[in-house]
């Protein structure tokens, strides 16, 4: 069995905060190194970045909703605001 | 012009271009805290109100997003009086394991590349709506809006470990609903056994 810097259970529970860019630069690397060299690991990495990615794709960009701007834009007049547009 | 009128259009100005621009996502994240639309209209239009009285103290370029989503969930806490609380699974171990084991039953079920392949949209909408709210507000800041585990801990008063958590879980309730939806698609090797998502001995090593 290969040993690793870093063991699978640690991978498994900091992956996320790894693919969010949320650890510190000496700890990604290790995971980083880790996913390399580990076939089980990185088919988990890769499963949930595809996960991400389709939620990202699929939900990312907030619809405009302009009807709603109209209104709040009518509110905020009514208090003072003048806008350009 | 009077210097009061420059100084008002320019305050306006600056309004429209870091906080009115934020109006799609302000609108977005009063969704998912609301659920009801037109509640959830009448968050932002409260929200945008308390921001423009409030924009003196606002400093410009510190990031009007956060700014306006810390504002929109207060309103909206103050607005319904919401006490409830649960309690968030906090078992940062038991996660991670059962996580793995959610990517060993998509393999064994030939899920595992799903995403990919199946129009997941609607599924996805439906999944998020249906988490438990402390869950949906978390993903909906990381996910969709892109923010940092510090900014979403700070919009939701809570720690950074809490979102950590709430974020895992929250990823995992979804995967389980998409690979059900998958299977109930007639997706993959179809359903065997009832699913156990749970850790198992060979998830991890």
């Amino acid at each position: 069995m290969t040993t690793f810097a870093i063991p699978c259970i640690e991978v498994i529970h900091q992956l996320w905060d790894y693919l969010d860019g949320e650890l510190t630069p000496d700890r990604a690397q290790g995971i980083a190194e880790h996913l390399e060299a580990c076939a089980g690991c990185n088919a988990v990495s890769d499963f949930e970045i595809a996960f991400r990615d389709t939620a990202r794709k699929l939900l990312g960009e907030a619809p405009p909703v302009p009807a709603l701007r109209d209104r709040v834009v009518a509110a905020l007049r009514a208090k003072g605001f003048r806008n350009q547009r | 012009m009077p210097d009061t009128d420059t100084h008002q259009l320019s305050k306006d100005a600056l309004f429209e271009r870091e906080a009115l621009t934020w109006l799609p996502h302000v609108a977005r994240f009063a969704q998912s805290l609301a659920r009801d639309p037109a509640d959830a209209d009448d968050l932002v239009q409260e929200t945008f109100l308390r921001a423009y009285s409030a924009w003196d103290t606002y400093e410009p370029g510190t990031g009007g997003r956060s700014w306006l989503f810390t504002i929109c969930r207060n309103v909206h806490l103050r607005t319904v009086h919401r006490n409830k609380r649960v309690v968030a699974y906090d078992d940062p171990e038991a996660e991670a394991m059962a996580s793995a084991g959610l990517y060993q039953y998509a393999v064994q079920r030939g899920l595992d590349v799903m995403f990919d392949r199946i129009e997941l949209r609607d599924a996805l909408q439906r999944s998020i709506a249906s988490l438990p709210d402390e869950y949906r507000l978390t993903i909906v800041l990381i996910e969709l809006e892109d923010c940092s585990y510090a900014q979403a801990a700070q919009t939701l008063n809570i720690p950074m470990g809490t979102v950590r958590s709430r974020l895992f879980r929250a990823r995992r309730l979804l995967q389980e609903q998409l690979l059900a939806f998958a299977e109930d698609a007639g997706y993959g090797r179809g359903r065997q056994a009832e699913p156990s998502f749970g850790p198992t001995a060979e998830s991890v090593t």
